[in-house]
């Protein structure tokens, strides 16, 4: 690029400035997405280019043969149900024990309650080998261990302390005024939650729910210390197995890993819509 | 049959009512520790409870099999102050969390502020450069092994292209690679936490602060320097914190990597913990390392607080 003379108009000197921005925001993108697209062109090529150097970049033809393998052949499809299940689990766990409190930090006054809303900060300093050794000799001890609903307890445990923080913010938003002309027309305590702050806060709720889901999908450490047996193991296991057994395969493996990122990113895209709209949600 | 169906849904809904109506009265005080109990239920029973088991067996002499035990007090913490395999895992820790935390800071401010230009497709440059924040890490662990790979991998083919190198390297089993191979998963990983942070922050800097250094002739860097840097700074100072405290503490990018090898090459200190307990089966010495990162790491904390946190406040 030519430097930036004092010589240029304006106008140049914005025009070149704009392809400045364009290059690198297209340079960037495709950069950090190198990893991602090797990783997909690596599941369609023919298995014979993987294994050649110089690599091929290209795929002389495209076939989804790895995927075929990937469900045919290994538990793949077992793993993807039993990570459904946690992660499905975790988010009405979360949501059942979160919202209460989380609605109750925002809006009673009661003893204690400055020392919950500060409790997450502190929680996420926690190693989390400092309670995952313990936690394998409690669960074993009320058997929990080799149960994917232990699993989903443990992920629980691990989303609260975000997931208050999150709902609260959103309860707060919620202005006093509403509950307050609510309670004067007689409602009760209950109906003031369910009809009115639970439907103003849906954008919250979906919010913690990915980020319950996104916790549990992505969670190895936990899964690693609770599961043992192999017809229980969630996604991360799952696929850390599969190189152990066959190192060989990577367009198959690659094949899973492709699948197992699809949610998360579908997830966010899906409900972006839903999650701006809601955000405009006026509360007056 | 159906009488009786009546009345017990009868029942129910006048059970209902009067419950509700029992809600309605009571003190507010009562209500809110109500509905925060199942959230400190859990929290004591899967967090506080766990840590004081651990540092109880940390002063034990225990197997995971559990079995015979013996209270030993401080011997398990004496032996791992008194040997190597621990300074070498708290070295690594320190190198791994530094080179970490630098490369996600670095690569987050700049995503940051590249994204905060206006330009055409911004949501969907947006999202895309966001993406790898959303990968598993299981999935981002294997998808740079297979590109690191010391026989096919295609970054190895392209740093040899650029002649940066001069043969193939199997970057994760080697001794002097495997530990900046980590770096790398991790930045790739995390930086867009930070761009995150960053991004959000930047929105909110009021553009007139910007128009007013350029009326008064300031360059680029200058309003970079004096406007950009200093409203940033409570941001990154959160942004390192969690991201300090996260890396040291991490174990899945580490084990799935190397399994902190080769030899004890990668070894951190929640990779010798888990080590010890779930392969050696040494609890005792396990728990005693887990309280030891949990006191460094508080360390660590303090000093960056004293450190950085004087000046301004976090937010």
């Amino acid at each position: 690029m030519t430097s930036l003379s004092p010589q240029l108009t304006q106008q140049q000197r914005h025009y070149l400035e704009r392809i400045a921005t364009y290059t690198a925001v297209i340079v960037t993108t495709f950069v950090v997405l190198i990893p991602l697209i090797w990783g997909f062109l690596s599941t369609i090529r023919p298995s014979e280019e993987l294994f050649s150097w110089p690599p091929v970049i290209v795929p002389s033809e495209v076939s989804f043969e790895n995927y075929h393998i990937l469900f045919e052949q290994t538990n793949f499809a077992l793993y993807f149900r039993n990570s459904l299940i946690v992660a499905l689990t975790t988010i009405i766990l979360t949501l059942l024990i979160a919202i209460p409190a989380a609605y109750a930090v925002s809006r009673y006054e009661f003893h204690g309650r400055r020392y919950i809303a500060n409790l997450s900060v502190l929680i996420y300093m926690f190693p989390l080998i400092l309670l995952g050794i313990p936690l394998f000799i409690i669960f074993q001890n009320i058997g929990l261990t080799n149960s994917l609903f232990g699993l989903a307890l443990a992920h629980t445990a691990f989303a609260l302390p975000f997931a208050l923080l999150l709902l609260r913010v959103f309860f707060l938003d919620i202005t006093p005024e509403i509950e307050e002309s609510a309670r004067l027309a007689g409602a009760s305590r209950v109906t003031i939650v369910t009809k009115i702050i639970l439907p103003l806060s849906l954008p919250g709720i979906v919010a913690t729910s990915i980020f319950a889901f996104f916790l549990s999908w992505n969670e190895y450490f936990f899964a690693l210390i609770i599961l043992n047996d192999s017809a229980l193991y969630t996604l991360p296991l799952g696929i850390a197995n599969l190189i152990d057994m066959a190192t060989t395969n990577w367009g198959m493996i690659l094949g899973g890993v492709m699948i197992m990122i699809l949610p998360p990113v579908l997830f966010v895209f899906l409900v972006y819509k839903h999650l701006i709209k809601g955000f405009g949600v006026s509360t007056v | 049959m159906s009488y009786a169906s009546d009345f017990i849904t009868t029942a129910k809904r006048e059970f209902r009512y009067l419950a509700r109506r029992e809600f309605d009265e009571l003190q507010e005080n009562t209500v809110g520790i109500l509905l925060v109990l199942p959230l400190v239920a859990t929290l004591v029973a899967l967090y506080l409870y766990p840590t004081v088991q651990a540092i109880i067996y940390s002063l034990q002499d225990i197997s995971i099999f559990l079995g015979d035990s013996e209270v030993v007090g401080l011997a398990n913490y004496i032996d791992l102050l008194r040997s190597g395999t621990f300074y070498n895992a708290l070295w690594n820790g320190i190198i791994y969390t530094a080179g970490s935390v630098l490369l996600t800071v670095v690569v987050g401010v700049a995503t940051g502020l590249l994204l905060n230009r206006t330009f055409t497709g911004e949501r969907i440059a947006t999202g895309l450069i966001l993406v790898p924040y959303m990968v598993p890490t299981v999935a981002a662990v294997i998808l740079f092994r297979w590109m690191l790979d010391g026989l096919y991998g295609v970054g190895n083919y392209a740093l040899v292209v650029s002649t940066l190198i001069d043969e193939p390297i199997a970057w994760l089993a080697s001794t002097r690679f495997a530990m900046p191979a980590l770096i790398l998963i991790s930045g790739w990983r995390l930086y867009p936490f930070v761009t995150m942070l960053v991004l959000a922050k930047l929105q909110t800097i009021p553009k007139s602060y910007y128009e007013s250094a350029r009326l008064m002739g300031a360059s680029r860097w200058e309003m970079f320097r004096h406007i950009t840097l200093p409203q940033l700074r409570g941001v990154l100072f959160v942004a390192i914190l969690l991201r300090l405290v996260w890396t040291f503490n991490l174990f899945d990018i580490i084990w799935l990597g190397t399994q902190g090898g080769p030899g004890n090459a990668t070894e951190t200190l929640p990779i010798m913990a888990y080590r010890l307990t779930f392969i050696g089966n040494d609890l005792g010495e396990g728990a005693s390392v887990a309280v030891v990162t949990f006191l460094v790491l508080a360390v660590i904390v303090y000093g960056y607080f004293r450190l950085y946190g004087t000046t301004e406040e976090p937010r």
